[in-house]
């Protein structure tokens, strides 16, 4: 049996059943011990046997079935947890009545240990070799009740003296006494063999949370039916035959008759049982596919909606920065058309005002630009295919595509001498990452120039982009790299910046497993450092 | 003179071409949408053709494939003139078999006019 699969099923509430019913039965036994005892007292026939002829349980054994009873009541209730040794020392006691009961039946020493109470009264009443077994079982078991590895072993135990008992009932029922006796010698009582079909249900379902007792306490549908089916089956074969036998006894019905009612009955009950439990099992299974299928539907809504929702909101960017960017195409291209004379002769001052506006349109187109890619980049949308390439040779190219610029502001440009740093990730997009930055380090400086050095770590190739630029304040400088935000410092001086840049520098860096971090002084410059994994070949 | 066809669905920006090379010394022709575009592409058999990528019924990728799988126009030289201006859709396009790429917000029209004379001249 796989025990794994069903410790984690475990209903709470059904433990809390078992154990409830654990709880009762631990208190008959104790009754039937101590009804037992008054009866050895008081000379009362019917509390020491149940039955006008049968033998007597032993009155030894009588106390040792209190002190069971008690145990199983400490071992229940939370309370009392500070006595568990109590009932640990109640199992030395019970198994050492059981191994002494044993030594005198079995080993031919006759320890006399069952004549221990009401000697004199006895009459050669003894404890029998089946009842000293079960208490060697059950002495052991009650020691290591609370113990959690060894439930196999409780289990194989109680259950031996469930069995045990079981034959020793039904012996009595059916009035062979081969069942109750064995060895020839003393046979069990009839309320002794009850006694202990109780405990051993009642120790078998406390540790019903462990071993094959999962059969029956899991939440499982399998396990349902084995709670119904197992009492039936323990309860009403037995019952059946008894009345059956009886009422053959009483010359009611001949044997061959009896067979065949006893049959007609058991197929009968156990068929309407069966119907019974198909019926519930049907219903349960109906409702779990209905809920099932109610989940599978909404969950498959669900996603359909956010897919929906993504797309159309990708889209609508898309759409949305196509349509902005085509009227600033024109825009700029009637503007540069206007600019450029041929259309007409334009004097200085709207030449000047033509330039703005020209200039501002490109702003624009950046800015729309700009916002695509952040949209793309932030829904995942932008493909990276890394590979491993020299970032030297990819910020010598970028810084020299800026010449222009650089030459416009007259700043310099100053690189380290040529050597290689391998690094792993989309070239494509660590240019576009370069190109913002050190477009930026141009855009802050008036004068002076921008330097290019590298640096490495054992993970990461880094490359520092020093400008001599008006500097970031410090309050600024940890949320320069967020959406839209302008320092104080670059609004009065710029206006021109639309607040993307680094943020998509970042973003596209993270997505490559880089970082990118700044350092500055105002009025002096800014130190903007790029980090990418190294290459892992090299 | 050579064939200059344009294919835009923008109205305006199709105008501003159009005024734009009025004086290039070449026939200027243009189609809304991919399907006309096609179609007086096989009609008129341009020299060059000048590809929006975003068009109704047919866009500029689906035009510029027709193009390059039909053995009578393959040969055409196509100038892909859009707004969109992701690396994606440039590289699929010089993929497609463009020989150029222009993005309308970063080009000025003059310098597209000059660049097409110039392909056409050599």
């Amino acid at each position: 049996m796989d025990n794994n699969s069903t410790e984690t099923i475990q209903d709470s509430r059904i433990l809390t059943f078992f154990r409830e019913i654990a709880s009762l039965f631990s208190l008959f036994v104790i009754v039937i011990g101590i009804l037992a005892e008054f009866g050895w007292q008081f000379d009362i026939d019917f509390i020491r046997n149940f039955q006008p002829g049968y033998i007597f349980m032993n009155p030894l054994t009588a106390l040792c079935f209190i002190l069971i009873g008690l145990s199983i009541q400490i071992i229940l209730q939370k309370k009392m947890h500070k006595f568990i040794w109590l009932a640990q020392l109640a199992g030395i006691i019970v198994f050492v009545v059981g191994f002494a009961s044993l030594g005198a039946i079995i080993f031919g020493f006759d320890t006399h240990i069952d004549q221990l109470l009401f000697g004199s009264k006895l009459f050669g009443n003894r404890i029998a070799p089946n009842t000293a077994f079960n208490f060697v079982f059950i002495g052991i078991s009650l020691f290591l009740l609370t113990k959690d590895k060894y439930y196999k072993l409780i289990n194989i135990l109680c259950f031996l003296v469930n069995l045990i008992s079981l034959l020793a009932i039904l012996g009595y029922v059916y009035s062979v006494q081969n069942l109750y006796g064995v060895l020839a010698q003393v046979p069990m009582a009839f309320n002794t063999a009850i006694a202990f079909y109780i405990t051993s249900l009642a120790m078998l379902l406390i540790r019903s949370d462990r071993g094959f007792m999962t059969v029956i306490s899991s939440n499982f549908s399998g396990s349902k039916i084995s709670r119904i089916l197992l009492p039936s089956i323990l309860i009403i074969p037995s019952v059946l035959g008894k009345v059956i036998l009886w009422a053959q006894d009483s010359g009611l019905i001949n044997t061959r008759f009896g067979f065949a009612i006893f049959n007609v009955f058991l197929v009968s009950i156990f068929f309407v049982l069966m119907c019974w439990i198909t019926i519930k099992l049907n219903k349960i299974d109906l409702r779990r596919q209905q809920k099932v299928t109610q989940i599978m539907e909404l969950k498959e809504e669900q996603l359909k909606h956010d897919v929906e929702l993504q797309e159309n909101e990708n889209d609508f960017i898309l759409v949305a920065s196509h349509q902005l960017l085509t009227p600033l195409a024109l825009m700029k291209g009637y503007t540069s058309m206007l600019l450029s004379g041929k259309v007409g002769k334009i004097d200085t001052e709207a030449q000047k005002y033509l330039q703005e506006t020209l200039y501002s349109s490109e702003r624009m187109s950046s800015l729309v630009k700009s916002l695509l890619t952040t949209s793309r980049i932030e829904s995942e949308n932008v493909k990276m295919v890394s590979a491993n390439f020299d970032m030297d040779e990819l910020s010598r190219s970028v810084a020299f595509d800026s010449k222009q610029k650089l030459q416009g502001k007259k700043l310099a440009l100053e690189l380290p001498s040529p050597k290689k740093l391998m690094v792993f990730a989309d070239k494509e997009q660590t240019k576009e990452v370069l190109i913002n930055v050190i477009d930026n380090a141009i855009k802050y400086s008036k004068k002076g120039a921008i330097a290019i050095t590298y640096g490495k770590t054992d993970t990461m190739g880094i490359v520092h982009i020093k400008d001599t630029g008006i500097g970031i304040n410090q309050k600024d400088l940890p949320h320069i790299f967020e959406k839209f935000y302008s320092s104080e410092n670059w609004l009065q001086t710029q206006s021109e910046s639309h607040g993307l840049g680094l943020y998509i520098a970042k973003l596209l860096l993270t997505v490559m497993g880089g970082t990118i971090s700044a350092e500055s002084t105002v009025g002096k410059g800014s130190t903007f450092s790029i980090a990418l994994p190294l290459s892992k070949n090299v | 003179m050579s064939k200059i066809l344009l294919i835009e669905d923008d109205l305006p920006l199709l105008r501003m071409y159009q005024v734009a090379f009025k004086d290039s010394g070449h026939e200027f022709m243009y189609a809304v949408d991919g399907q006309e575009g096609l179609s007086k592409i096989r009609e008129e058999k341009p020299d060059l053709i000048l590809l929006d990528l975003v068009l109704p019924k047919k866009d500029g990728f689906e035009v510029l494939k027709a193009l390059k799988s039909d053995s009578l126009l393959k040969e055409i030289p196509v100038i892909c003139l859009s707004v969109l201006h992701q690396d994606e859709d440039i590289k699929k396009c010089k993929d497609l078999g463009a020989v150029d790429y222009y993005v309308k917000t970063d080009i000025l029209p003059e310098v597209v006019v000059s660049r097409v004379v110039a392909r056409l001249a050599s």
